[in-house]
């Protein structure tokens, strides 16, 4: 009888280490059973409360130059999981696993992971971690 | 110790239990709930996190129009609105959010009566007071807010709070809403280290029977509130602002829900008949679906017919007998129940009116505007021997008050009817020359004056003064503040004008902005829809709000409650929402006939369509507005 109480509290301790964030619906800005993966170069880095923003600007095909909205969490909780002011530099190519938007052809995702490509420094690919 | 000390020692002991002074301690609350709480992290996950899916609505006494709203709802919107993205939770949802919090009791420092509880949430602009000192419920014209005016009182063992006076909100973060009429009850209790936080919502315009959930809170003395510096972001800089919805039955998600969850479609669509046991019986006769469906909802219910049964009261005549004021901000003050709204500023230089009101009501007007003034508070008397004989008396005798000119909105009836009545008043005393006739008395644009002089019978309405240019400054300062005049062009009509109170901060919007009530648009003079959208867009870029789109600029509407930008925002996203439904059905060949009986409006109908023709009015000056362009 004691395990399951022993696991609960460990399902709580867990629970409660998960990032505080969502203000509005992640489920319903993006679609969470999907993945894509984009490739480019960071834009511009915006570390705030409720979200916080990494843009990465893509070239497409035809030359041309998309600027994608990656969606985050709330500069504090990236603060813990590493990602602050100085993690990137504009012009830092980079490639993002993200949910992306449920509306069709709009530039936006939300954020799974994301690695600078120089050096091969990764946030989020690791078991267990979690940048979003 | 000596016999002598252990009797004098025990004689103390037995003075101090049984003989010393009765106190009478009166117990201001019979339940501790300060300190620090946060929530239970296993509890509602879906809430609390990654948020529902669209179209889940299990739970939820819902009405038909509320579905609507939700089933259009794309959270795009809340998520890339500048004026949604840092809005908190109210108390219709509050409780399922994430936030931890602190409450303190609030203590009179001279009774040491316990006046209110203050209940700070992690991501809520300020502090939301619970009143327990019995005070009156604010104004029907006063602002409404997050968090509303929450007044609480004790019963037995348990916190009751009642709150009013909410924004527009939700009840769930898939788009189902929560109404600006809704109130809601919390009953807090404690076991502790738990604290047991029901609350019921009863919305009058999306539920049909009282939604009542429930959250537990644990002690968390340790815990300190970390700072909330929220700051909404431009997603797409430079692109002009829209309102991502879905139009009728084209939303693809309605169904993802029910597919995830293995339930039938029926089920997740809510209804009070599904929050009841007896409601198993029926669900077990139905299946899930296996795969996700383009669901084309059908509205029946009687939240439908909201336009229908407003058409269907009889007229009746406006009446007057609840005039009363209300303090805006700074030296601004609210005349309301005259009609539309009139603003007014009062101070050293007299009184400047923003619109008169109705006719009918002037002389209700003029006892008003003596209200005001009497308000203001008198001057210090000097600290030396008074030259008066009596300082109080004449610091409290102000003299009667002088209304030095009026400024129109527009040419609305309710908005200038009161022109040549306040003019004739031996209290309108111009500034200026000594002839009055060559002084400023009526400002309006000059659409106004043009289309009330060639109407026949409305000349003594007309303004005396006009402007025609797209921003006008008056020439001085007035009351110790500039006051600004913006020309609205083809809004309600072609003569609309937006007047800023630089210093105290208030716009006075006239119909461009109605709390609770569709916008009359009126096409034939020179009104439009898009004309409307882009006063209201300007009326937001005007208005800033203090923080967390809660307060700063003050904007009065034209009827109704004070407002802020947030409240401007979700009129303005309203409309934008209505022009393209109606525009959509035009591209598909519809008549006005087929779009009325379409009903584009009909989820927003419980909020703005509650007034005599409204709904039609409206939708007949969208279609031809849009017809026309």
């Amino acid at each position: 009888m004691k395990a399951p109480f022993f696991g609960s509290l460990v399902a709580v301790a867990v629970l409660s280490t998960l990032p505080v964030l969502a203000h509005h619906s992640f489920g319903g800005t993006y679609n969470v059973d999907r993945q894509i993966t984009i490739k480019g170069k960071i834009a511009q880095v915006t570390l705030r409360s409720p979200h916080s923003f990494l843009y990465v600007e893509v070239q497409n095909a035809d030359g041309s130059v998309e600027r994608w909205t990656i969606e985050g969490a709330a500069a504090s909780q990236f603060a813990q999981q590493g990602i602050d002011k100085d993690a990137f530099k504009v012009g830092d190519p980079v490639e993002v696993v993200g949910n992306p938007s449920r509306s069709p052809n709009a530039t936006r995702a939300r954020l799974i992971a994301i690695t600078r490509t120089t050096d091969g420094k990764t946030w989020g690919s690791r078991a267990g971690e979690v940048v979003n | 110790m000596t016999t002598v000390n252990r009797c004098r020692a025990a004689a103390v002991v037995m003075l101090l239990a049984f003989g010393s002074p009765t106190v009478y301690v009166q117990e201001n609350s019979p339940l501790d709930l300060t300190g620090t709480w946060r929530w239970l992290p296993y509890e509602d996950e879906r809430d609390r996190t990654p948020g529902a899916y669209p179209g889940d609505y299990r739970g939820l006494p819902l009405n038909d129009a509320a579905r609507m709203r939700a089933d259009t709802y794309d959270e795009e919107w809340n998520a890339t609105s500048p004026l949604l993205q840092c809005r908190p939770r109210g108390p219709a949802y509050q409780p399922k959010g994430l936030d931890p919090m602190r409450i303190d009791q609030v203590v009179d420092p001279v009774s040491r009566q316990l006046v209110a509880l203050r209940i700070v949430y992690e991501k809520t602009p300020g502090e939301r007071m619970i009143w327990l000192d019995g005070r009156r419920r604010p104004s029907p014209y006063a602002i409404h807010s997050w968090d509303g005016f929450s007044t609480g009182r004790f019963r037995g063992d348990t916190l009751e709070i009642t709150s009013t006076h909410l924004k527009e909100s939700y009840i769930r973060r898939n788009g189902v809403p929560a109404s600006f009429r809704a109130t809601v009850i919390e009953h807090i209790s404690l076991q502790e280290p738990f604290l047991e936080w029901t609350f019921t919502v009863i919305d009058p315009d999306y539920l049909t029977e009282p939604l009542v959930r429930s959250a537990t809170y644990v002690r968390a003395p340790a815990l300190q509130l970390p700072l909330y510096p929220c700051q909404p972001e431009e997603y797409q800089p430079g692109a002009k602002y829209r309102v991502p919805h879905y139009q009728g039955g084209e939303n693809p998600y309605l169904t993802e829900s029910a597919v995830k969850y293995r339930m039938p479609q029926e089920g997740t669509r809510g209804g009070a008949e599904t929050t009841y046991p007896e409601w198993r019986t029926k669900g077990a006769t139905l299946s899930p679906p296996t795969a996700q469906y383009a669901y084309k909802p059908d509205y029946t219910d009687a939240s439908t017919r909201i336009a229908e049964r407003a058409d269907a009261e009889p007229v009746r005549p406006p009446t007057y007998d609840r005039v009363g004021t209300l303090h805006v901000s700074g030296n601004v003050y609210l005349i309301a129940g005259a009609g539309g709204n009139i603003t007014v500023s009062a101070g050293g230089d007299g009184i400047l009116m923003v619109d008169s009101g109705a006719a009918a009501a002037s002389d209700r007007v003029l006892a008003a505007v003596r209200e005001v003034a009497q308000t203001l508070r008198p001057p210090e008397p000097p600290e030396a021997a008074s030259p008066l004989s009596s300082a109080w008396l004449a610091t409290h005798a102000p003299a009667e008050p002088a209304i030095r000119f009026i400024i129109n909105t527009s040419g609305n009836p309710d908005h200038v009817g009161g022109n040549a009545n306040i003019r004739r008043s031996p209290m309108f005393r111009v500034l200026g020359y000594r002839d009055p006739s060559l002084s400023l008395q009526v400002l309006a644009h000059e659409a106004v004056q043009r289309r009330l002089v060639e109407s026949s019978g409305e000349q003594p309405l007309a303004p005396t003064d006009t402007y025609a240019s797209d921003k006008y400054t008056l020439y001085r300062f007035f009351n110790n503040q500039a006051i600004q005049l913006f020309h609205a062009p083809n809004a309600v009509t072609d003569g609309d004008t937006i007047v800023w109170f630089r210093r105290a901060d208030v716009i006075a919007a006239g119909d461009i902005y109605n709390s609770d009530i569709y916008p009359p648009i009126d096409v034939d003079r020179g009104g439009s829809i898009d004309g409307m959208i882009e006063a209201l867009d300007r009326l937001v870029d005007l208005s800033v709000t203090e923080f967390m789109s809660q307060g700063g600029t003050m904007i009065v509407p034209g009827h109704g409650w004070i407002g802020d930008a947030a409240d401007v925002g979700y009129y303005r996203d309203t409309l934008m929402i209505v022009r393209d439904r109606i525009q959509a059905m035009i591209d598909k060949g519809m008549t006005l006939a087929q779009v009325k009986a379409a009903k584009p409006t009909m989820d927003y109908d419980p909020l703005y369509g509650r007034q005599r023709g409204a709904t039609a009015r409206f939708v007949e000056a969208v279609f031809r507005s849009l017809k026309e362009r």
